[in-house]
């Protein structure tokens, strides 16, 4: 077997490069995104209403029970044929379509929202309690303790979580490729159906991943380490 | 009219009675310690006069108003007149010590945040704290930490200010300096509940001692009552224990 990584590389790069700016693009707005649905439906879960925990809970299972790539096909599939009959209903008849990229960011919001807010959720519970009666004795009000007093605090010391799931959601992005989002993997397959260099090219695809996933694993822990020591 | 008046509080959790018919009163300048064996109940009627826990029956009365009644945002505007200093500090730990004592000025009376920093520093000059004002909560050791926490309840200017066993989570060499804070505020005329294991502050302090046992008031009186010649068995047999 004769293999040709200096030519695959030198073909596939500049390809991966316009990969990786959408990669990049996907997972900051979808973690963005993702962060402020984890925060609502963690703050909704404080709520006192039994209805709306119970809905909250009900969403989190479903997203959580069901696998990621099928959320994609989901939005991808799914999603622009129930909202377009929804908008027939109401005389309008117009075919909705969502773009991949969008289907992509919706999708992680969602996903990791539900995820990231059982993180939130349990780091807002491990908060002192004494917390939260030293805020009430000196006269704020309950809103004003858990925005000013608990949530703070809960957030940062999710951090290293957060950081973790970054990483897997640059590594999730990959299965954007199966609903037509021109990222890494989807790119890579081209290439390499269309030069037969098919070792070469996956075993490049694997590397650019660990290029980004090893690095941002190290400055997690660093920022891991450095939260703990100062608390 | 009394600063504070409990009338016939109860507090149960479920089944468990903790309080039971409590009447107290706290007159304006006045420091009443205390005291009583742990599960007595004296944490819980200290935290039944800022409505940390509502009383099962009975009335809080504020100078004269009963607070034990009150609603919504009657409730926080009500606290501010109650400081509190609890046994486990509750600083911010993602605050700075002034910030930490600002927070609540700035925040809740609408302070300037310049004279807010002004009277702060002040407050802690008083803890003897000022050259930690910028230092952050778990830098300092539980005696600072408490007094940082005297100086945050003190911003408010509260009425009156409730002491949740201040000196019970600290080391024993560093319980000084936090009954020396607490011993000028009472020179100074601070109306003060104390809920202590320090007999030594309730004998030197206090103008009026407590004794509780069971939910229940046993026994109150003067110091020299309550520590030289107690009527109550019950009272005599917990002196003999911590004395």
């Amino acid at each position: 077997m004769e293999l040709h990584f200096e030519k695959a590389f030198a073909q596939l790069a500049p390809e991966l490069w316009n990969g990786v700016g959408i990669v990049v693009y996907i997972t900051v707005l979808g973690f963005l995104f993702s962060l402020v649905v984890a925060l609502l439906l963690a703050i909704g879960r404080l709520s006192r209403s039994k209805i709306v925990r119970g809905t909250l809970v009900t969403l989190i299972e479903i997203v959580r029970g069901t696998p990621l790539l099928v959320q994609f096909f989901y939005l991808y599939y799914v999603v622009p044929v129930l909202l377009s009959a929804l908008a027939g209903l109401f005389g309008a008849h117009v075919s909705i379509q969502l773009e991949p990229v969008t289907c992509g960011i919706i999708g992680f919001a969602i996903n990791y929202g539900a995820y990231l807010s059982e993180v939130i959720r349990s780091a807002i519970v491990a908060i002192d309690p004494g917390q939260r009666e030293a805020g009430l004795a000196l006269g704020f009000s309950e809103s004003q303790v858990l925005f000013g007093f608990i949530i703070p605090p809960a957030l940062r010391n999710s951090v290293p979580v957060f950081g973790n799931y970054l990483v897997m959601m640059i590594k999730d992005t990959s299965l954007l490729a199966m609903i037509s989002v021109q990222e890494l993997l989807l790119r890579t397959k081209a290439f390499a159906s269309q030069t037969f260099m098919t070792v070469e090219a996956y075993t490049i695809l694997a590397g650019v991943y660990l290029a980004i996933s090893l690095p941002l694993s190290q400055v997690v822990k660093v920022l891991e380490r450095r939260l703990a020591k100062s608390r | 009219m009394a600063m504070i008046d409990l009338k016939n509080l109860s507090k149960s959790f479920g089944d468990l009675e903790v309080l039971r018919d409590i009447n107290i009163q706290v007159d304006r300048g006045e420091v009443v310690v205390v005291i009583g064996p742990s599960g007595s109940g004296k944490s819980t009627m200290l935290r039944c006069i800022n409505l940390l826990e509502r009383p099962t029956s009975g009335q809080v009365l504020f100078q004269g108003e009963d607070v034990s009644a009150l609603k919504g945002r009657a409730v926080p505007l009500y606290r501010h007149e109650v400081g509190m200093v609890f046994q486990r500090f509750n600083l911010f730990p993602l605050k700075t010590v002034l910030e930490n004592v600002t927070a609540a000025p700035i925040k809740l009376r609408r302070m300037p945040r310049l004279a807010a920093r002004e009277e702060a520093l002040e407050l802690l000059r008083k803890v003897g704290l000022e050259s930690k004002a910028n230092a952050y909560p778990s830098t300092l050791s539980g005696g600072q930490q408490q007094r940082v926490a005297i100086a945050r309840a003190l911003a408010m200017h509260p009425e009156v200010l409730l002491f949740d066993e201040p000196t019970s989570a600290l080391d024993p060499e560093l319980v000084g300096d936090v009954l020396e804070v607490m011993k000028s505020l009472a020179n100074e005329g601070m109306t003060m509940v104390v809920v202590t294991h320090e007999m030594g502050f309730a004998k030197d302090v206090a103008n009026r001692v407590i004794f509780m046992d069971e939910g229940y008031v046993v026994e109150e009186g003067t110091p020299q009552q309550i520590f030289s010649n107690p009527s109550n068995d019950r009272t005599r047999g917990f002196l003999a224990r911590v004395l």
